[in-house]
């Protein structure tokens, strides 16, 4: 069957279409506050801002309310405050529900709700469920910081953002959804010609994603999550490569509700994927800084790739392709 | 524009991308907005959102996991234990070293009866979480309390649930169970009517105040401490919660409160369900 895809005048206007979109992705890098985002035909834009804690943030529209939500690609369900989303008439599950009632998450029980109308800038997403958080009864702690310095509503997660294929430009705080049925983007193959490298992204278990690493000649994997303001590796495996450490006094609070004191090392040898990263210091954490991630199976997750390293790399993640592209 | 329009409107035009039907290009337009609309009312649109991720596992070791899980479910519930046992080695053969696996195995090993395989798979559990986790070690203990409980050994599960607690002390679960033991263990010397309300309220509160399956605790605990008037609110309300629906016994637990009786439980089943 001929479809008006194949036409040649819908070539031209893909390929334009094509170069509109990486003009919005990759020259926004250059510039410290990019102009307001315009509209790409076939995908939706949303605008995000990067706030005091490396978070990316953006307006969500809940049944029409606006509400501030952090972009976190670490998290594997969209959360939302009770009292807000009450407030905004999310309806919390019943007991036939599809998705239940309530969902048991790090020794937390969480309630489960349905949204019918949730929107960002250009992007429609419809209805579905999230899961409510109550203050001070959980180990959201992300949230929960977030909430104490300014008015956060909630986390946008892993369920959304890989259900419509979000395409996040960490640097130039720009994220799109492809909206309209068409041949796969040639973006993997241009920005690898400017320069990028692509790193092959893997969904694991609990909807997290994780990249290939190196580091002294062994082969992990880190999470991809723009949730965490901070990259850091796995005090294991720093001791494990016996990396000369420097202890700090900064304490991180944990994802078990702890506190967690960090240490730093120079680190020379990373490598993500085929990506070199330059030599740095990074932040080195006791290995109970999660407790789920040790359930990766045959894997060795060396830590988080957090936000800073993510915007100083150029990062985009695009979950359409399953690629991260670094420059 | 609904997926039918789109597919109406592909095969509507020729290679060249002009109508094939003998009529105007605004009439086409026309007749493919009116057909549109009739497809529409006749098939509803498919409702745009993302709760499928929800029902679907999100990766490939996930989507694994659930089928092999469900087909030892299957195979526990038939008793064709030396079948379920196979998938059981199986699954760990492929995931050595992931703790929640023997969590798993080690239930399905309860469900069976066999608990000295059950306690090996936790013993293993928390060597695999103490080496990468060891914040996560309370959830090795709290089955192990459940596996302890179902052997009859009241005291061993009370001794786990209470190391537990003590690596989160906000976690409802913990405090659940705690609650439940202290307040229905047919042990006199670990039955506390007094600390299983203390636990009780926390992990009500923790909740939120509206689990049916926390509510249902909670009463058993006031009964247990002979607040039978708090114990017969807090049973309806659960049950009011549930709707019928996962309170097992809760109906009967009710009609003791009524009849001011505490509930008891000899021997608590382990029930298995698929990742």
């Amino acid at each position: 069957m001929i479809t008006p895809q194949s036409h040649p005048a819908a070539r031209c206007f893909r390929r334009l279409l094509l170069g509109s979109i990486l003009a919005l992705l990759l020259g926004g890098a250059a510039y410290a506050a990019p102009p307001p985002l315009p509209e790409v035909p076939g995908y939706a834009s949303v605008q995000l801002s990067r706030e005091t804690i490396n978070q990316l943030e953006t307006t969500v529209y809940v049944n029409g309310h606006p509400e501030r939500f952090a972009v976190d690609t670490g998290a594997s369900n969209t959360v939302m405050n009770e009292h807000i989303a009450l407030k905004d008439g999310v309806k919390p599950t019943g007991p036939d529900s599809p998705y239940g009632q309530y969902q048991y998450l790090k020794g937390q029980t969480l309630r489960i709700a349905e949204v019918n109308d949730m929107r960002a800038g250009s992007m429609d997403f419809g209805r579905g469920p999230i899961s409510l958080y109550s203050k001070g009864t959980s180990d959201i702690l992300l949230l929960e910081h977030a909430q104490e310095s300014r008015h956060m509503a909630g986390l946008l997660g892993a369920d959304i953002l890989l259900h419509y294929k979000a395409i996040i430009n960490v640097r130039t705080r720009q994220m799109f959804f492809p909206i309209k049925s068409h041949e796969h983007s040639k973006l993997g193959a241009t920005v690898a010609a400017m320069g990028f490298t692509r790193v092959p992204l893997r969904v694991e278990n609990g909807r997290g994603f994780t990249v290939p690493c190196t580091i002294g000649g062994k082969s992990g994997r880190l999470f991809v999550d723009t949730g965490a303001f901070t990259t850091f590796l796995d005090a294991a495996l720093a001791s494990e490569l016996r990396m000369p450490t420097q202890r700090t006094k900064i304490v991180f609070g944990g994802f078990d509700g702890g506190r967690n004191e960090a240490s730093v090392a120079r680190v020379s040898d990373l490598k993500i994927g085929d990506f070199h990263l330059p030599a740095q210091k990074l932040f080195i954490l006791g290995s109970n800084f999660s407790a789920d991630i040790s359930r990766i199976e045959e894997t060795h997750v060396f830590g988080i790739l957090g936000a800073d390293l993510l915007a100083a790399e150029h990062g985009i993640i695009d979950l359409e392709d399953m690629s991260l592209y670094l420059k | 524009m609904s997926v039918t329009e789109i597919r109406l409107t592909a095969t509507a035009l020729s290679s060249d991308g002009i109508p094939v039907f003998p009529m105007s290009r605004i009439k086409f337009l026309l007749f493919l907005l009116l057909l549109g609309s009739c497809t529409i009312r006749v098939l509803p649109a498919q409702e745009r959102g993302w709760g499928d991720t929800w029902r679907k596992p999100g990766s490939a070791g996930e989507r694994a996991k659930q089928q092999r899980t469900a087909e030892i479910v299957r195979e526990v519930k038939a008793k064709n234990f030396a079948a379920a046992e196979k998938n059981l080695e199986a699954f760990v053969r492929q995931s050595p070293n992931d703790a929640a696996v023997r969590l798993w195995t080690a239930r399905a090993h309860a469900a069976m009866h066999r608990y000295d395989a059950a306690l090996r798979d936790c013993a293993e559990a928390m060597r695999i979480l103490q080496e990468d986790a060891p914040a996560a070690i309370g959830e090795a203990l709290s089955v192990r309390a459940q596996i302890y409980a179902a052997m009859g050994n009241a005291r061993a599960s009370r001794a786990d649930l209470e190391r537990a607690f003590g690596t989160n002390r906000k976690n409802v679960n913990y405090n659940n169970q705690l609650a439940w033991l202290l307040a229905t263990s047919p042990d006199a010397a670990v039955r506390d009517g007094a600390q299983a309300v203390r636990y009780g309220k926390a992990a009500n509160a923790l909740s939120g105040g509206h689990v049916p399956a926390v509510l249902d605790t909670l009463a058993a605990a006031e009964a247990a401490a002979s607040d039978f008037e708090a114990a017969v609110r807090d049973e309806r309300q659960a049950l009011a919660l549930a709707k019928g629906d996962k309170l097992h016994g809760g109906d009967e637990r009710l009609l003791l409160y009524e009849n001011h009786q505490p509930y008891r439980e000899d021997r608590p089943h382990e029930t298995l369900s698929a990742e």
